[in-house]
């Protein structure tokens, strides 16, 4: 989408860290000593912040400690009587510990106290790797995205939503206020956020402890705000259109796709927000709640002209805090998501308004959470979190779809009928206890129970729903089909984890267990039954220096991925519906099926259930890092990151006892022959279609030969980064990554990962399967940066991306009749070159903000312009790869064409008003 | 293409000279904490005292004269100042065009009719 957000900048807050947290808290903690170095128990420490003060006192080694405390910016005070107080800053951040220590000078009574500065960036305990994004910096940068994976792609080594190699808008976890809001069909993102609403966003999956789970990717741990003791508040509104919006349309790129046709801008934008947070009973109760309607129009590139999304979203919660160690928390969000001129069945690419789908998608998101202090080393939290919603997609057109098997083009009308319904609900308990014995310990133990459902029907439009086949402009098949698919998501988790402190040394030991299971809601029984799926979490950290200063880390993981219908429903009724080919015997008007002369209905395969393996496991993806921090100031950290990731247990759908004859075909961007696999036995075999765990998976062929599936998926990259805190009017974060992510299944999109065809034949399988994959970026340079300009007060911000292209690549099409092979044209798609071998430009973007704040009273009003693609570039993103051509708007495109192009340079206005 | 180049250049032309305007407008300086001195704070008897209260307090007097300008942001009464009944009237503006909008703007699927 146009909207999707840009960068900004990721300043790791100078915090040392526990291991990223699925915790939506932080930790305090620190050190009294004398000037001598001595420890000073009994010193009174208090904490102050928006809900109020606590306060405790040191141990006899002199340290205190503050457990669940809710992300924001406190004080911290440390008094004793008969030396000065101290008193610094903190920030504290979600899952992480903020370490604080104090030097007490001796000193008589004095109305003085001493401010200290911040402590270092590094974090000296944690294994993990991870980025914070504060709201102050989500409101500085240029940055606009409505989901979560939008903001994922800020940080380095991901893009288009592929985290670290994994699979691009599946892998990832996606937590908003601890909730997983992923769709449970295939883990791709189901809510849409509030950017003003957010409070504070993590980003991290490598490395993770193992209250992590359920992702192959990366991870986005979200929290929203809360009220505090202040009422606050913030209006905003951003707007443009299509005079604000520039052309990178050359005629070189038209020349070779003029069904492009213009540049993809936004022709229209209107977004704001009204949200306020307060007190309802001072220290006791607050609120917080936002309003925002977001209503945007586009004019994408190609066949396409128009898309409008209107979305007004309500969120309010609530905050209890009976006493100062017990917090409830109730919240709930609705928003409607409602979209015209989505692409239905069609190819995106070739699309036109009429093949175009309207999109009803109401949504109810729920969230209540306990949490309980338990003296100064103990924290209990519970949670239950859900949402439940569905999009219905209906065609604008709903005449039969037209496609024509000779040249790959599509008419008449949008395709079928789409309805997914979704609901998810998942409770969580955990416990956290600190304990000093052989050094110091962060215990944490919890267990998670996750139910969800999914229905996803699909059933082609039309008086008698079905599509027209065509070769060369002549009907020769009415074919139709459909599906119910149905599936309940059935998790049960437990997790424990350790980060144990000895001198420099700090060893993050856990251990996770995820027991799955996939029930059929028409049976009531279980169709999906992977082993039991336990995921050891190791990683060193080890503070080179002593001072905080230097660190070196390792961890080895294993993560799992999350429940997904998608793996298995089509194992359980009612499924899909009969695959029924009515031949055209003559005709009047071949685009009209009220002008066909029909023969017998030919049922090429009737509705049937896939088998399921019963010794299957679930999909899980291995880990090892090495790291190296160092603070260069106190303001500047570097740090140099190396992984390794490698995939296995990959699940799809194989036919069991079909036999493939080697055929002899023209590779038609060589001239040279190449061996295809053409089924010989599909009348028999037709439906012994099995999803199972593809490794070891043999293909049977004519020849009594036979051919073995190598299903593989690996990542290795070189992270750096250097980053430098907002101080003194500047900052800034560079990072380069080099990295490679290779194998046979690719980490682009559903249909490789889930639920897919590729492991059907041996055509898509294995010949040439092998390579780089889709989202394998080896160079990526990501910069960001602010200044505050001295004397006219503007602040500039800007943001630059560049990366290597996407790989792609040039695949043939034989017919059903020459490989045997019926259905879906995505299962007669052939690499007819290595995977990967091309690949498409350098990607750049620049993207700047400039803003002019005003404070009045204790009010914060600003004015900005956000300017996309500065320079205007015309980066190819996409190209066409059918060879040698597929037709697009009744334009011819060649291989090798462009299909997408990044968007123009376009100028957002925006206004911000917050107190 | 061209006259699409030229009508944009006017408009950046446009935008920058607004832009210059605002920002050399005589207006309060940004009070960002970026390059600012630490402010002294309180003494302990007023920590004491705040703490007592069980209310936050304020990092210098600076802060403290604007959390006084701000007395009103922290009780009910800010609402009947000026200030207060703009934010009102635009949080009511802005909640009831969203909810206008729920009615509006809403695409009803066929098999939700």
């Amino acid at each position: 989408m146009k909207r999707m957000a840009l960068l900004l900048t990721v300043v790791l807050l100078g915090l040392a860290a526990t291991a990223t947290a699925q915790t939506l808290l932080g930790t305090i903690e620190g050190k009294v000593l004398d000037e001598q170095g001595g420890v000073l128990p009994g010193v009174t420490v208090t904490l102050i912040g928006p809900r109020g003060a606590q306060t405790v006192v040191t141990d006899a080694e002199g340290v205190y400690r503050f457990v669940g405390v809710t992300p924001a910016a406190y004080k911290v005070k440390a008094e004793l009587s008969g030396f000065s107080p101290q008193e610094l800053d903190a920030v504290v951040s979600m899952g992480k510990t903020f370490s604080a220590d104090f030097s007490l000078k001796v000193g008589g009574v004095t109305e003085t106290v001493e401010v200290l500065g911040t402590s270092t960036t590094v974090d000296v305990k944690s294994s993990a790797t991870t980025t914070s994004v504060s709201s102050d910096l989500l409101t500085t940068m240029p940055i606009y995205s409505s989901t979560s994976t939008g903001l994922l792609n800020a940080a380095p080594g991901v893009s288009n939503s592929s985290a670290y190699g994994g699979q691009g808008s599946y892998g990832n976890a996606l937590l908003l206020d601890g909730v997983d809001t992923r769709d449970p069909e295939g883990g791709s993102a189901w809510t849409f956020f509030n950017q003003d609403l957010i409070e504070e966003i993590q980003i991290g999956g490598l490395g993770a402890p193992a209250e992590y789970g359920g992702f192959s990717g990366g991870i986005i741990n979200t929290i929203t705000r809360s009220g505090g003791n202040l009422f606050s508040g913030l209006f905003s509104m951003k707007f443009t259109n299509d005079s604000l919006a520039g052309d990178n349309m050359t005629d070189e790129i038209l020349d070779l796709n003029p069904a492009l046709g213009a540049a993809d801008v936004t022709t229209k934008l209107a977004d704001y927000t009204v949200q306020m947070g307060g007190p309802i009973k001072q220290d006791k109760a607050f609120f917080y709640a936002s309003v925002q309607r977001f209503s945007a129009e586009y004019d994408p590139s190609g066949p396409l002209k128009r898309r409008s999304e209107v979305s007004p979203r309500f969120n309010a919660k609530v905050t209890f805090q009976p006493t100062s160690t017990d917090t409830f928390t109730l919240g709930g969000q609705y928003d409607q998501y409602n979209v015209t001129g989505r692409v239905g069945y069609w190819p995106t690419a070739q699309a036109t308004d009429n093949a175009t789908v309207e999109e009803d998608a109401p949504e109810w998101v729920w969230n209540a959470q306990y949490r309980k202090v338990i003296g100064a080393s103990t924290l209990f939290e519970a949670k239950l979190t859900g949402y439940t919603g569905y999009y219905y997609l209906d065609p604008v057109d709903p005449s039969p779809v037209i496609y024509d098997v000779e040249t790959d083009a599509y008419g008449g009308g949008g395709g079928g009928l789409y309805y997914a319904d979704r609901s998810r609900n998942q409770v969580n308990v955990s416990l956290t206890q600190y304990a000093q014995k052989f050094g110091r310990h962060s215990f944490k133990f919890g267990a998670e129970i996750e139910r969800s459902h999914v229905r996803t029907q699909y059933q082609p439009y039309g008086p008698q729903g079905f599509y027209i086949y065509q070769y060369g402009g002549v009907p020769y098949y009415q074919v139709s089909y459909g599906y119910d698919l149905q599936g309940d998501n059935r998790r049960t988790s437990a997790y424990a984890q350790d980060q144990w402190t000895a001198g420099r040394f700090t060893m993050n030991l856990g251990l996770r267990m995820d027991r799955i299971r996939g029930v059929s809601p028409v049976l009531d029984q279980d169709v999906y039954t992977p082993k039991t799926a336990w995921g050891p979490r190791l990683g060193l950290s080890y503070d080179v220096t002593g001072k905080g200063t230097t660190v070196v880390k390792g961890t080895w993981s294993r993560y799992y991925e999350g429940p997904a219908s998608g793996f298995f429903y089509q194992a359980a009724p009612p499924g899909n519906f009969d695959y029924v080919w009515t031949p055209v015997l003559d005709y009047g008007n071949p685009n009209d099926a009220s002008t066909f002369v029909l023969g017998t209905p030919d049922v090429i395969t009737p509705a049937f259930l896939f088998g399921m393996n019963d010794d299957i496991r679930h999909p899980r993806t291995d880990e090892a890092t090495v790291s190296w921090e160092q603070q260069l100031s106190r303001t500047l950290r570097f740090t140099a990151t190396g992984i390794w990731r490698e995939n296995a247990n990959f699940i799809n759908n194989v036919v069991e006892g079909a036999i493939w004859e080697p055929i002899t075909l023209t590779n038609a961007l060589t001239n040279h022959p190449y061996t295809a696999y053409a089924w010989t036995n599909q009348d028999e075999t037709g439906t012994n279609f099995v999803i199972r765990n593809t490794e070891g998976f043999q293909y049977q062929l004519s020849n009594g030969q036979t051919l073995t599936a190598d299903p593989k998926r690996n990542y290795k990259a070189l992270l750096l980064v250097l980053n430098k805190q907002l101080r003194n009017r500047w900052g800034f974060q560079a990072s380069y990554v080099l990295a490679k992510a290779e194998g046979t299944v690719d980490n682009s999109g559903f249909g490789s990962y889930l639920g897919g065809h590729n492991w059907v034949s041996p055509n898509t399988a294995i010949t040439n399967t092998f390579g780089e994959l889709t989202n394998s970026r080896r160079h990526e340079i990501k910069l960001y940066g602010t200044y505050q300009i001295p004397t006219i007060e503007v602040m500039l911000s800007g943001v630059y991306t560049g990366m290597s292209g996407r790989p792609y690549t040039p695949y043939g099409q034989p017919s059903s009749s020459t490989l045997g092979i019926p259905g879906s044209s995505s299962r007669r798609q052939i690499f007819l070159e290595p995977r990967g071998t091309e690949r498409n430009d350098f990607y750049n973007q620049f993207d700047l903000r400039a803003e002019k704040v005003f404070q009045v009273e204790g009010h914060r009003f600003g004015i900005f312009a956000d300017v996309e693609n500065v320079l205007n570039t015309s980066s190819i993103t996409s190209r066409q790869t059918r060879v040698p051509s597929t037709s697009i708007g009744g334009n011819t495109v060649l291989y090798r064409s462009p299909t997408v192009v990044q968007g123009a340079r376009q100028v957002r206005f925006g206004g911000r008003w917050s107190f | 293409m061209n006259g699409i180049v030229s009508v944009w250049r006017w408009r950046l032309a446009q935008f920058v000279e607004l832009a210059v305007i605002i920002a050399l407008c005589p207006l309060p300086a940004l009070a960002g904490d970026q390059g600012q001195p630490a402010p002294k704070t309180p003494g302990i008897r007023a920590s004491a005292a705040a703490i007592a209260t069980n209310k936050p307090l304020e990092a210098s007097p600076v802060a403290a004269a604007q959390g006084q300008a701000n007395a009103g942001s922290r009780s009910a009464s800010f609402f009947k100042s000026p200030i207060g009944v703009v934010v009102l009237a635009t949080l009511a503006a802005g909640v009831g065009y969203a909810v206008y909008s729920t009615q509006n703007d809403r695409i009803t699927s066929a098999a939700k009719k």
